[in-house]
């Protein structure tokens, strides 16, 4: 297929455009999606510091509640009791309600207690949380808690120091709510008024409670993870993955998550972690995802755990689903560039390829002998040039052409007239003739040849010269053709013979009346300069169809009719066959 | 030319093809052993070896804890693996539900290299039923007591230690209800695996006078090594047996490892064969390999285990150890245990 230059312009404009466009959208693409990427990231950072954050700060708070209650007076009233004393009870349940009223304004304890130092740790004042109710526990139900860590671990500690739990389920029978549930525990020592050491009041902080809050403002496909400090899960998108140590067997962060062991080992204080295949784990879906692992320090407490680490997981196909609008825009805008590119495309090759058009139409025109019609000639560019190169061809063309024209005029004009007198010639009277033959022959109407001969030019010549010969000759010529009429035909033959043809003849009366206005004619001398001539003239005079039907019969026999005029006295004429 | 060049392709191709076949032919083929067991009991060199001299290939399941094993068992009727490893307590349930076979001694000729101890098998406990073995000891551990040099001038001879007022709050103990039932019963001269329902609240306050006696209840290894360290106990209930004192030797800790006169629990894992064993034979030598002495032996260098073929050097000859078995309700065990452990006081306990 042959492709026209504008077709090839506007493909390879519109393939140029839709290139750069695609190009630049494929690449704006690219960036942007790295830009989104970089930012989901830094936006799960972010969140992960915030809960972190808020799970120190619950902690500190429950720390300094614990150190309120442990100063209180209605504590030392407990810790002071001397046993066995009449104002126990009283003492208990005034402790009691204030544990109460610390439990209603703290949602996330679970249970606040008074547990002795003797009598292997024997709770003595105890409120625990029962769904929306607090209930007291005490009587036989108060139980020994000497063997547990935060008993004999805050019962070491130095004065002032506060002992906060590692995070565990909390397995204690009978603890209600509590039950069964992650715990953390702060403790304080209480001492009497004496300076003995009489306990501990410790806070069993409920972790979920704490949790739930903040993972509600996480978007739901957000994992949320938690681990200690040796990476034992203790939240975990998949509850079956928590606390595993408890169940005998470890689950470890770092084992999913490998390079969570750089922040256990205290390499680094938080990971990106992109997983292209993580392991299949109930309720954590098995897609790429992308993790943030940061470690919370928890503060400055005497505990196993100093910090825990932080985990926000999230699949990849969400932090991609914003790069799929993005692609889908990126696409649009490629696309609306490419129609415009191509658009432009095709009113360039329009704009360039139309004026080219036209200069070919017009050399189209000029070459089939038209005018070239309009052309771009304003313009100011290389067409501009083409056109008016064109045209000036053009006119180049048509001048070249006019002279040729005349020339050939003048040569035809040369060619069948006589250059002295300007009257037809020998070649010109015999085809204007033989047509008048041939129109005669058909009409039926006669002509008649007048052979003309000039008498005694030759001694004008031979006297006067042969200049004003030739001036005597155009005399002659004007006069015989002030003679003839407008149809008739006046040619000279050569020397000093003139012809004329008369048409158009049903008579020989206007024959006769030409041949003898002629001869008056002649009457008057012929004046040139200085020198005067008298001429006379001999006329033979031929007639169709008597004298013959041929150009040249009519012409021999006019000539010969002359000669007779002239053998019969000059100046005078002569038909060849007499009328009479 | 072309001719040629085709043919040649087509043989090519038609090589290729037959080779494929053949690959898949002889995965066929290839007989597969499935073993289900603990971490250890099957390693990869040990495997390989396995199957070179077999010709045939290993398929390892491992387990972490009884509760899984019997799942993976349950599932199938057992005709999921061929061969098993569970401890002789375990094993009461496994042929008691049917899910594994009597084995053929014959075919396991390696069983006479095995110490005084594990022969003959009917004198140990679960393992054999009428007549039939369905067992082969494997590796044991006791669960002995673990105790800093310094506070003992002698070795304790008793778990009756762990009763001790002179070494009351500096006792790490074991948190399991079963296990602290049987020491309980012990103590009190009963059957550790049967205590009869009348005893129970005898048992009841021997494990209140126990739990008053005692620092901390753990449940792992390394966490009884840490508290052991860190709290300066005196002695320790070493449920995971010499495990334990490996732990706390490799800590620098000066501890001694007495495995009771009196009697000491101990575990003792077998090998079984699965019901559902697609061959028995190869499952039998399988378990025969085990037993020769460079297997069994990389057992105990590895993983700490006493294997059955050499004197441990925890456990003598003469030490009475006591191989676990079903205890009369676990269940109920355990639910006491975790009222005890939570500091229920006797008044309540007993009611």
């Amino acid at each position: 297929m042959k492709l026209g230059i504008r077709t090839r312009i506007t493909l390879l404009t519109a393939a140029l455009g839709m290139l750069a466009s695609g190009l630049t959208g494929y690449y704006a693409y690219r960036a942007s999606q790295g830009l989104l990427a970089e930012a989901a990231e830094r936006e799960m950072l972010t969140s992960a510091r915030v809960l972190g954050r808020h799970l120190t700060l619950n902690i500190r708070e429950a720390a300094r509640d614990a150190t309120l209650l442990s100063g209180l007076p209605a504590t030392l009233a407990v810790a002071d009791l001397r046993e066995p004393s009449t104002h126990a009870t009283v003492a208990y349940n005034n402790l009691a309600r204030i544990f109460e009223s610390m439990l209603a304004i703290q949602p996330q304890y679970f249970q606040i207690r008074l547990i002795r130092a003797d009598r292997h740790g024997l709770e003595v004042v105890r409120v625990d949380r029962d769904g929306t109710d607090l209930t007291r526990v005490d009587g036989a139900m108060l139980q020994e808690k000497g063997h547990y860590p935060y008993v004999f671990q805050t019962l070491r500690l130095k004065p002032g120091d506060t002992y906060l739990s590692p995070i565990r389920i909390n397995q204690e029978q009978g603890t209600h709510t509590g039950h069964g549930q992650p715990t953390l525990q702060v403790a304080r020592q209480v001492f009497a008024s004496d300076g003995r050491l009489y306990g501990l009041i410790i806070i069993n902080i409920d972790l979920n409670g704490l949790f739930g809050l903040l993972k509600a403002d996480l978007p739901a496909t957000q994992g949320l993870y938690l681990t200690n400090a040796q990476g034992d899960f203790l939240i975990h998108p998949d509850p079956e993955q928590t606390f595993g140590f408890q169940r005998g067997h470890r689950i470890l962060a770092q084992d999913v998550f490998p390079s969570v062991a750089d922040i256990i080992n205290e390499k680094a204080d938080y990971r990106l972690i992109s997983l292209n295949s993580p392991p299949v784990l109930r309720g954590h879906p098995a897609l790429p995802a992308t993790a943030v692992f940061l470690r919370q320090p928890l503060g400055n407490y005497v505990s196993d755990d100093s910090f825990v680490l932080i985990g926000l997981s999230m699949p990849q196909r969400e932090i991609t689903r914003h790069t799929h609008t993005l692609a889908i825009a990126s696409l649009n805008i490629v696309l609306v560039f490419s129609a415009v590119a191509f658009v432009l495309a095709l009113w360039m090759s329009r704009a360039l390829t139309s004026p080219l058009q036209r200069i070919l139409q017009a050399v189209g025109r000029v070459s089939a002998g038209g005018d070239p019609g309009e052309l771009p000639l304003n313009r100011k560019d290389e067409l501009g040039d083409l056109a008016r190169g064109v045209a000036h061809m053009h006119t180049q063309i048509r001048d070249q052409m006019a002279a040729l024209d005349e020339r050939r005029r003048t040569v035809d004009h040369l060619s069948r007239h006589d250059t002295l007198t300007g009257l037809p010639n020998r070649r010109m009277f015999f085809d204007v003739l033989k047509h008048a033959v041939t129109q005669a022959e058909r009409t039926g109407a006669q002509l008649a040849v007048m052979f003309i001969d000039l008498d005694h030019f030759k001694a004008v010549n031979d006297t006067h010269g042969h200049a004003t010969g030739d001036r005597v000759l155009q005399i002659v010529a004007a006069r015989l053709q002030h003679c003839v009429r407008s149809g008739d035909t006046l040619a000279r033959l050569g020397g000093d013979e003139f012809i004329i043809l008369i048409e158009s003849l049903s008579t020989r009366e206007p024959v006769t009346a030409i041949a003898q206005k002629l001869i008056a004619q002649f009457e008057t001398p012929f004046s040139v300069g200085p020198h005067e001539a008298r001429l006379g003239l001999s006329i033979g005079i031929s007639v169709l169809p008597e004298d013959g039907v041929e150009a040249e019969t009519l012409v021999a026999r006019a000539d010969e009719a002359m000669y007779a005029a002239k053998l019969a006295g000059r100046n005078g004429y002569r038909f060849f066959t007499d009328p009479s | 030319m072309l001719r040629s060049c085709l043919n040649h392709r087509i043989l090519r191709l038609w090589l290729v093809f037959a080779a494929l076949q053949g690959l898949s032919h002889s995965a066929l083929a290839v007989e597969t052993l499935r073993i289900l067991a603990w971490p250890g009991y099957a390693d990869a060199d040990l495997v390989k070896a396995f199957e070179q001299r077999h010709g045939v290939r290993v398929e390892v399941t491992l387990v972490g804890n009884d509760d899984i094993l019997r799942e993976k068992m349950a599932a199938g009727s057992g005709a999921h693996f061929d061969v098993i490893a569970a401890n002789t307590a375990e094993m009461v349930h496994y042929i008691d539900s049917g899910l594994i076979q009597p084995i053929e001694t014959g075919n396991i000729p390696n069983l006479r290299r095995q110490l005084p101890r594990f022969r003959p098998l009917s004198a140990i406990p679960g393992i054999t039923r009428a007549g039939s073995v369905y067992a082969i000891p494997y590796t044991y551990s006791e669960m002995g007591l673990i105790y800093d040099r310094r506070r003992f001038k002698t070795a304790p001879a008793s778990y009756a230690d762990l009763w001790n007022p002179r070494y009351a709050g500096q006792i790490l103990l074991f948190d399991g209800g079963t296990h602290n039932f049987s020491l309980a019963a012990m103590a009190l001269g009963l059957d550790p695996f049967r205590i009869p329902s009348a005893e129970f609240p005898r048992a009841l306050k021997k494990l209140l006078a126990l739990r008053r006696n005692a620092l901390v209840f753990y449940s792992l290894p390394e966490e009884a090594a840490r508290l052991f360290r860190e709290q300066s106990a005196a002695l320790l209930f070493a449920n995971y047996g010499s495990q334990q004192v490996k732990l706390l030797r490799d800590a620098g800790v000066d501890i001694g490892y007495a495995v009771p006169r009196t009697g000491a629990l101990a575990w003792l894992d077998c090998w079984a064969v699965s019901r559902g064993a697609r061959n028995k034979a190869l499952a039998e030598a399988w378990i025969n390999y085990t037993l020769e002495p460079g297997v069994s032996h990389a057992l105990s260098v590895r993983q700490g285990l006493a294997n059955t073929l050499e004197t441990s050097a925890a456990s003598r000859p003469g030490d009475p150890l006591i191989w676990l078995e079903p205890v009369e309700d676990g269940a109920r065990r355990t639910r006491l245990w975790q009222r005890i452990l939570s500091g229920e006081r006797e008044a309540l306990l007993l009611q």
